[in-house]
Parts: C-alpha cells; sequence; structure tokens
C-alpha cells in the first residue's frame, strides 16, 4: 500500500464506491457503468474482462480521470479524481499514470522514438536519460532502429509497442492498459507481457488491463469481470491460470 | 534538443500536415504585411512630402520673431524689440546649430503699389534672395525676368498683381507705404521680374524686395526683421531644435521668440496626424483580415486533431501548455509569414524609396495648405514601420490561436479518444 500524501496512512492505487457513470438523459440514457465499488492494492495486475461494452473503457476512463463521474467517488493513491481540478488531474496523470490506449493514438508528427519519450519530456527529463530509456525498452520489445520512423510508417504492432513503451516508460505508479495486445501477433504479446511483468515485479507498478485476450488473463492474478456496467465478478487466481468463468457467454 | 526547439519542431511539422492550407494562410499573412509596410511607407512618404511641401514653400520650419509680432503685425515688433539684435551675430548663431539647413531673414509691410495706369493693395516682403532660396522654394517661380538685386531698387511682382498693374519686367512702378517713424515712405522701384508661387493671395498681392530696400522705405535699422525663417535637415524635429534654440538664444533678451512649423502651422499637424491615423486604420484593417484567417486555419486545426489533443491530455499534458503548444503554432505561421513578407515588400519598399514614382503627369498638382503638392510615391525611410508590422502580424496571429487554443484545451478527452 502506498503511503497516504497527507501521512494519514495508506491508501488502495485505485478505489471506486459506488460509482456510476451515465450517458444521457430519460429514456435514452446509457448505463456505461453501475454501482462499481472496487479497490485494487499497489502492484496488483489486473484484468478487466467482459464483453463489448460492458463499460470496461469507461471504467479505465474514469478511473485515469478522462471523464468525470455521474454519481460515486473514484480515489487513485487516495486522492479523489473527480473533485480535482484540470490542472491537478493533468499532473497526476503525469507523474502517477501510464494510458496505453485501444486505437494506439500516436501523435502522428512525432517519430516513434518521440513518442515514447513524450511523457518523460513532459515530466522535464534531460534528453540524455530519455534517449537511454527508450532505446533500452525498444530493443527489448524489438522496436530496435525504427525509433525515427513516423507512426504512418509502423504496422500495426509497432504502433501499439509503441503506445506501450510510452505509458510503461519512467514506471509510472499505475498504467492503465485498454486491449494493450488486440493488434500483436504471440511472440510480440509475449514480450510486452513480459515487460510489464517486470515492472510490475521489480517496481510494483499497478496494471489494469482492459481485455478480451487471454494470454493477457491468464497472466492477470486478478480478473474483474464487467457485464451492462456491472461488476459481475472479481476474484483472484494463480498466474498461468485462466477461471472457465472469464470466457463464458453473458447469461440473457 | 531543448524542449523549446522540440515545441517549434511540433507546430512547423503540424503546419506541415496541410501544406497546402498552411501555406495560403502563410501566404496571405506574408501580402497582409507586405502591403501594410508598403501602403504605410508610402503614406508616411506622402504625409512627410505634405509637410515639406507646406513649409517649404513660404513658411519655413522654424522661426524666430518677436513675440508680440503675430497677430497685429506691427511694423515696430521686430526681432530683439526696441533693442534690437546683430542680425549677423543671430543668423550666425542659428546657422551654428547642427539641425539648421538654411536662415534667412524677412521683413514684411503693407503698401499701394502703383503702374503707370493703375494700384494695387500689396504685401511688402523684404528678403535676401541668396538666403531665401536656402529655406523656401517659391523664389523659384520666377517665370519672367529674375530676382531683385542688392542695392538696385528693384521689385519682383507677383504674376497676377503684375497683370492687374498692366506692367512686367523692365517697367517702374512705385511703392507707398507707412513707415515705422509714422512717415509715408514712397519710393520707385523696377520690376526685375514676375513670380508664380501658385498661392493665389500671394501671386495677387506680392511684392518682394532686397531687405535692405524694404528696410529704407520703412524706415527700419538695418538690423531690424520681422523674422528669421529657417529650413531644418528633418522637419519633423522642430520642436526640439525650437526649444533648444530659444534656450541658447535667452541670452538676447525676452523680445525673441522660436516657433516650430506645428505651432505656426498646427493644421498641416492635424492633416500630418489623419495621415499617421490612416496608416493604423490600414494596420488594423489588415491585421484585422489576418486574424480571422489565422483563427479560421487554426479552429480547422483544432477540430482536426480532438483525439491528439485528448492524448496528450491524457498523458499529463497540463492545459497551459497544450495552449502554448496551439499558440506556438500560430507563432511559427506568423513568423514565417513576416519572412516572406519581408522578401515581398523589401524590393518595393526600396524601390519607391531610392526611385518614386512620380504621378504629376497624371494627377497634377494641387496647391493645398500654402504648399504646391505633387503626387508621388515615395517611401519614407522609417524602419519602425516594418518593426511595427512585424510585431503586429506575430502578435495577431499569437492573438487569433488564443480561442482555438482554449477549444483545444476543452476538448473532452474520453468522447474524443472514443471518436465522438
Amino acid at each position: 500500500m502506498t503511503p497516504h500524501p497527507n501521512g494519514d496512512g495508506p491508501h488502495p492505487a485505485v478505489d471506486t464506491h459506488e460509482l456510476w457513470k451515465i450517458f444521457g438523459e430519460g429514456s435514452t440514457a446509457v448505463h456505461a457503468v453501475q454501482n462499481v465499488s472496487i479497490a485494487i492494492e499497489p502492484g496488483e495486475f489486473v484484468a478487466l474482462c467482459g464483453p463489448s461494452g460492458s463499460g470496461k473503457t469507461t471504467l479505465v476512463n474514469l478511473i485515469g480521470g478522462l471523464t468525470d463521474p455521474t454519481r460515486g467517488t473514484v480515489r487513485v493513491d487516495g486522492r479523489d479524481v473527480g473533485a480535482m481540478s484540470e490542472r491537478a488531474r493533468a499532473q497526476l496523470r503525469l507523474e502517477r499514470i501510464g494510458f496505453v490506449f485501444q486505437a494506439y493514438n500516436l501523435l502522428p508528427v512525432l517519430s516513434a522514438l518521440e513518442n515514447a519519450e513524450f511523457p518523460l519530456m513532459l515530466r522535464g527529463a534531460g534528453r540524455e536519460e530519455r534517449r537511454r530509456e527508450v532505446s533500452k525498452l525498444f530493443e527489448h520489445i524489438g522496436l530496435g532502429g525504427l525509433e525515427d520512423r513516423r507512426p504512418g510508417a509502423l504496422s500495426g504492432g509497432q504502433q501499439q509497442r509503441v503506445a506501450v513503451a510510452r505509458a510503461v516508460l519512467g514506471a509510472p505508479a499505475l498504467v492503465l492498459a485498454d486491449e494493450p495486445t488486440a493488434n500483436l501477433d504471440t511472440q510480440a504479446s509475449d514480450n510486452l507481457l513480459e515487460v510489464m511483468e517486470v515492472l510490475n515485479r521489480e517496481r510494483g507498478v499497478t496494471f489494469i488491463f482492459c481485455t478480451h485476450d487471454p494470454r493477457v488473463m491468464r497472466r492477470a492474478r486478478r480478473i474483474i469481470r464487467l457485464v451492462d456496467g456491472h461488476v459481475e465478478r472479481d476474484a483472484e487466481k494463480e498466474p498461468g491460470t485462466l477461471p472457465d468463468w472469464v470466457l463464458e457467454p453473458v447469461d440473457t | 534538443m531543448s524542449d523549446r526547439g522540440f515545441w517549434l519542431r511540433v507546430g512547423w511539422r503540424n503546419l506541415g500536415r496541410h501544406r497546402r492550407r498552411s501555406v495560403l494562410t502563410a501566404a496571405a499573412l506574408a501580402w497582409g504585411f507586405a502591403a501594410v509596410v508598403v501602403l504605410n511607407g508610402i503614406l508616411e512618404g506622402m504625409g512627410s512630402d505634405f509637410v515639406r511641401s507646406s513649409t517649404d514653400l513660404m513658411a519655413g520650419q522654424l522661426r524666430v520673431q518677436n513675440p508680440d509680432y503675430e497677430p497685429e503685425r506691427e511694423l515696430w515688433d521686430v526681432v530683439g524689440g526696441d533693442e534690437g539684435v546683430p542680425l549677423a551675430d543671430l543668423m550666425g548663431r542659428l546657422r551654428d546649430d547642427p539641425d539648421v539647413l538654411g536662415v534667412a531673414p524677412r521683413l514684411y509691410g503693407a503698401g499701394i503699389v502703383a503702374s503707370d495706369s493703375t494700384s494695387r493693395g500689396g504685401l511688402l516682403m523684404g528678403v535676401v534672395p541668396e538666403e531665401e532660396l536656402r529655406v523656401t522654394h517659391f523664389l523659384e517661380g520666377v517665370v519672367e525676368g529674375a530676382l531683385p538685386a542688392e542695392g538696385a531698387q528693384e521689385v519682383l511682382l507677383g504674376q497676377e498683381l503684375a497683370r492687374q498693374l498692366r506692367t512686367g519686367v523692365g517697367e517702374v512702378v512705385v511703392l507707398v507705404a507707412p513707415s515705422a517713424d509714422g512717415s509715408l515712405g514712397n519710393e520707385l522701384y523696377t520690376v526685375s521680374g514676375i513670380v508664380r508661387t501658385g498661392i493665389p493671395e500671394v501671386d495677387a498681392a506680392q511684392v518682394i524686395l532686397y531687405l535692405d530696400d524694404l528696410q529704407f522705405l520703412l524706415a527700419l535699422a538695418p538690423d531690424d526683421v520681422h523674422e528669421v525663417a529657417m529650413a531644418l535637415h528633418d522637419p519633423w524635429r522642430a520642436p526640439v531644435v525650437a526649444g533648444r534654440l530659444s534656450a541658447s538664444l535667452a541670452d538676447l533678451g525676452p523680445d525673441l521668440q522660436v516657433s516650430p512649423w506645428t505651432e505656426f502651422r498646427p493644421e498641416v499637424v492635424e492633416f500630418a496626424n489623419l495621415i499617421a491615423g490612416m496608416n493604423w486604420v490600414i494596420l488594423v484593417v489588415i491585421f484585422l483580415m489576418a486574424a480571422f484567417g489565422v483563427a479560421n486555419t487554426m479552429l480547422m486545426g483544432t477540430f482536426e486533431r480532438r483525439r491528439e489533443f485528448a492524448v496528450v491530455k491524457a498523458l499529463g499534458m497540463r492545459p497551459t501548455r497544450i495552449m502554448a503548444m496551439v499558440v506556438g503554432e500560430a507563432l511559427v505561421l506568423g513568423l514565417l509569414a513576416v519572412a516572406a513578407g519581408a522578401l515581398i515588400s523589401l524590393p518595393l519598399v526600396l524601390l519607391l524609396m531610392h526611385y518614386p514614382i512620380d504621378l504629376t503627369p497624371v494627377a497634377g498638382e494641387q496647391m493645398f495648405m500654402e504648399g504646391l503638392f505633387r503626387f508621388v510615391l515615395r517611401v519614407e525611410h522609417s524602419w519602425d514601420i516594418p518593426v511595427r508590422a512585424a510585431v503586429g502580424l506575430v502578435l495577431t496571429a499569437v492573438l487569433a490561436a488564443v480561442y482555438p487554443a482554449v477549444r483545444a484545451v476543452r476538448v473532452p478527452s474520453a468522447e474524443a479518444l472514443a471518436g465522438r
């Protein structure tokens, strides 16, 4: 558990309480997240699973402060994200959170290297330090030699690896990853997950994945299954195993 | 690569994503800049020409008078008053000022001028022609004969006056004028020449004599003058030079006052200010158009890049930095436009500065505010114009990008990332 910034005791890495997110109003309202209360401790390796439209991405966006909850609270490191100013949220994301988006979302005018080092630069890291970190990770995830390529000159898988590198460089306390392996082959996917596991094991980085990928779910030590915005099941498991209920169809 | 260099590079690359649009916007800005520089330069040149023509023809740009002389213009209110001042000493001290180009003493009077056949009222003016020609241009308008010579008892008549008197060069006229001693002076003079200044009231009444001759006619002493007119290298420095000369001539007594043209020709100042005001209007109108162009380009860019702004927000980029990124692109656009605009305008400015285009054959000459105004396209040498235009353009570009930058900051991250 991380100590609370004000020194009044440890807090979960992520803590949601009766969290709701409703899009629209009246008869057209969509209840994307409904009454979700979960606590994720520092250093956990969690997979959020569930069918498409079950609210995984919305929940991750709520945790990252990219959207405001309709009701309830979401705390990161004990801090109420919903109550923060835009500037404070930006600071929290910069210092504590790494994002991997579903559609890579690399900045097209930057090279692969510049995309990866972008958050480090926002944090004020020096050029040498940034280049050293990026080069080391790029070699490990098979992006060596592609540093100067723009996203348009990279394959989908390569772009996804750059996006992951951008999220994990500098070892943030929390990484929120939305389908990080969706466009990767088995080998690339394994390499990437290994990097994440090392960061998780050695630096205590907390990972929360939205995923449909059984490979990711196997490596997770806790799986939270969402259905229609509700937490249907939340259970810890042994790494390398895949409980049957994870892939069960939704009971209609 | 410094962070600042990085952001400028990002700005440059973002502009390059829609090259045609960026080039068109930069070109519009560059033409705006060039138009402001050239038009302002021409107007500045016209303003300067106007001030010169209004002061060079007869008035002069600086003058020394007895403070009591205007407005009654009494004969005995000469420079230096009753005590008088040594004219040669005064003129020498005025000539010594580095801003002064020429110094011309003048004496004025009023009287009757009569020819063989008729008579008219005349405005008498005593000058030293060779000095006057260094200060003003009206003596250059001699259309017949020559300037009066020293000690020759000669007069130069205005063209219309000569016509009304039915006299001409070589004829004799009589001048009758009240003198300073209360008597009525009268003398015979030979007409040495006819002058046309272009100022109707001058051409219909002016009688120009050598200074000594008028002093004698009006029973005034050889050092008595009503005015010493001066020309300056830079007319706009007249108030400064007047202040300096006033201080340096204080030892000559209280009956001596130095005035710049800005005081004795206030209407010229007003017109010059009007031209300066037009310059600002042109600047504002052109830059307002430029502002809409930049705002449009930046707004389109902001709409197209909603997802990117959402990404950088998610990565922890502070709102102020996002604004700086968008404004930085406008800054790059503005700097490019200034560079291109300078390339466009510089040759034209240099051309019109060194080879003015005289439109007089087409537009003619106009008499305006006692000045003969010629329509000449000439750029005045003034480097504050392009500097002012450059700063104005870059500021316009930056300010026009503020609203798009605010829009970029307000992009809802989750919705934009989801493509909504």
